[in-house]
């Protein structure tokens, strides 16, 4: 009798492991902007276009960073747009908060110097399975010579 | 992009199955200890038949039956003789325990991704490639 009711308790915790969904992805749908009024720290509109690179950084309840452009994934910016788009971030947190810091950078090279402004968005992480939300970039240097 | 095969949705279904066939390996396994397969083969004579020493009119000489023999008896069945590895059995329980095997292995590594949260969904096109974090 010892046999069935080990097989039974087996069925039973496979079937709890297989529906308890321990990690489930999250989607946070962040839209990129630049902010061109210059009154709040914004870019003059043709610099925008001179933004090549931009760094990615998260923290908070999860942590990552990544990189986008340069020439690729939208950018540089065609003359005249000030929005990039959306970049999704998938992560398993589902509880606090993740801050999202973006740095722009007006050369390939990332170092400080070239780094033309910077955006920074805290969203509160949630169970569901998409968050949208948006973070502008401010103008904060001249940047480099490339 | 996750190159691995979609498991998505099939976490359930795949440990129905693996719990099914492990259930029925063990319960033929239960069948296969009471069974008797360690027989040996039945002894047969070596002995040549020109050594044999009998002699057709021996028979004559010997009563047909013994006294007191009851002819209603039957004989007891043979004792099967054959060995383990060529009942069907044996191959029916071999074949489920090599089956569930690997219905176990493939439905673990399905659950173990699934528990890692499965598959990634795709990256939207209108993203541009903008998609970062876990599981890409």
């Amino acid at each position: 009798m010892r046999a069935p009711r080990l097989v039974a308790t087996w069925i039973v915790g496979l079937a709890a492991l297989a529906g308890a969904g321990c990690n489930d992805f999250h989607y946070y749908d962040i839209t990129v902007s630049f902010n061109i009024n210059q009154s709040t720290g914004g870019y003059p509109q043709a610099e925008v276009a001179t933004v090549q690179t931009l760094l990615f950084n998260v923290s908070g309840a999860d942590s990552g960073s990544f990189r986008i452009g340069p020439n690729g994934e939208g950018l540089p910016l065609v003359a005249g747009a000030t929005n990039l788009g959306t970049v999704e971030y998938a992560t398993f947190a589902d509880s606090g908060t993740l801050t999202f810091t973006v740095q722009a950078f007006n050369s390939t090279r990332t170092t400080p110097d070239c780094k033309t402004g910077e955006g920074t968005k805290a969203v509160m992480a949630t169970s569901m399975s998409t968050t949208m939300d948006a973070v502008m970039i401010n103008k904060t240097g001249a940047g480099c010579t490339q | 992009m996750s190159p691995l095969a979609p498991f998505r949705k099939r976490t359930l279904s795949a440990g129905i199955a693996v719990a099914l066939v492990v259930t029925i390996s063990l319960l033929g396994l239960r069948g296969v200890a009471h069974a008797d397969l360690g027989d040996e083969p039945s002894s047969k004579s070596t002995s040549d038949q020109v050594d044999d020493s009998d002699k057709p009119k021996d028979l004559d000489k010997k009563p047909a039956t013994e006294p007191g023999t009851d002819l209603t008896k039957k004989p007891a069945p043979a004792v099967a003789s054959e060995p383990f590895y060529e009942r069907w059995q044996f191959w029916a329980i071999a074949g489920a325990v090599v089956v569930g095997a690997v219905v176990v292995i493939l439905g673990g590594r399905a659950l173990a991704h699934q528990l890692n949260g499965g598959d990634v969904r795709p990256c939207n096109p209108d993203f541009n490639m903008r998609c970062f974090g876990e599981g890409r």
